[in-house]
């Protein structure tokens, strides 16, 4: 099945763009599509990206993950449709 | 003051808020709700300084503005209420100065601070409503333990290279700051790439959460986060959670 990627803020910056095609097998959950993003990357990308992503206990509680427009709660891995678009940002701030 | 004691709007400030009285569902009461409202930004950076001016300019009665330090020229490429000629003075001054120019009328507490843990009691005790400009999170964090501590309504705004975002924040209602960011992420810093259109763009729509709020007209991002690209112009709004062990406003710590 066809997923998208779209990666915000910090994210972007380290992914080097804006969105990431995938093509996974049915039934992939949340970390396991990010997983498969990682390694679909140039390796000095998925270097940068990774631990903006991960933290010791998994997927980082800092990040703002949204499944088609919906917050993921934390802690949670769904598992994904097809055609879903899962956007990630890194927290941001004022200045 | 009870509602009956309010004096009315004076003839000069019926001119001056000419264009926004006649907005649908504004009107007069609108225009008295904002002139007795106290509304602290922190800091008056270049979110802040977009967010004062359209508040003070609103007709927000009373600002409580919190900003350090002395204008540096790394400021003005978004700090609009700093100047050139105002580079090496303090940046509290430059802004009180700004804001008066445009609005005589206006209150100002102004503290050469930022939000710290001895000072944020002391400021949100003063307000209605905070509009969150702070670049580090250990101060927003902060604001949104007391925003939380204190039922009082907190915009929460940011940006980042051409992006931004913004939700608001009813205490109990919606998720709070620490739903969204439980604790300082590691990798973020004090400077990040950022124009001041971005800081602009966004600081005038976090204005109008809070007149939203304060005025009750029009509905608030609460429960919502907008967050948006200026690159391509997407704008997307994002359906935010509770978490129930939020460390500040969760049910089941
Ligand atoms: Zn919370």
């Amino acid at each position: 099945m066809k997923l998208t990627v779209e990666w915000m803020s910090q994210l972007r910056v380290a992914a080097g763009s804006a969105q990431q095609l995938l093509d996974c097998p049915d039934g992939t959950r949340l970390t396991e599509a990010l997983e498969q993003a990682l390694a679909e990357l140039p390796p000095d990308r998925a270097l940068a990206l990774r631990p903006l992503l991960l933290a010791d206990e998994g997927l980082s509680s800092t990040l703002l993950i949204a499944v088609d427009g919906v917050q993921v709660p934390c802690g949670t891995d769904p598992e994904l449709t097809a055609g879903a678009t899962v956007l990630l940002s890194s927290p941001i701030a004022g200045g | 003051m009870q509602p009956d004691q309010v004096p009315a709007l004076s003839a000069h400030e019926r001119e001056v808020y000419s264009w926004q009285l006649t907005v649908p569902g504004h009107g007069e009461a609108g225009q008295l709700a904002l002139r007795g409202a106290s509304v602290l930004v922190s800091r008056v950076g270049g979110l802040g300084s977009a967010v004062a001016l359209e508040l003070a300019a609103a007709g927000v009665g009373r600002l409580i503005l919190a900003h350090a330090g002395d204008v540096q020229p790394s400021d003005l490429n978004r700090q609009l209420l700093m100047t050139h000629d105002s580079i090496g003075s303090p940046r509290i001054e430059s802004v009180e100065r700004r804001l008066k120019e445009l609005n005589p009328r206006l209150e100002t507490l102004c503290v050469a601070e930022n939000i710290q843990a001895d000072n944020v009691e002391k400021l949100v005790a003063e307000c209605d409503l905070i509009v969150d400009c702070a670049p580090l999170f250990e101060e927003r964090l902060l604001m949104n333990r007391e925003a939380v501590r204190t039922q009082t309504p907190m915009v929460e705004a940011a940006m980042y290279e051409l992006q931004a975002q913004l939700t608001t924040i009813l205490p109990g209602m919606t998720p709070c700051l620490a739903c969204i960011t439980p604790h300082s992420p590691p990798a973020w810093k004090r400077r990040f790439p950022v124009f001041g259109a971005v800081s602009g763009s966004v600081g005038c729509m976090a204005a109008m959460e809070a007149i939203k709020v304060i005025t009750g007209n029009g509905e608030p991002l609460a429960g919502r986060l907008l967050t948006y690209d200026l690159r391509d112009m997407s704008f997307r709004n994002l359906t935010i959670q509770r978490r129930p062990d939020c460390p500040v406003c969760g049910t089941t710590p």
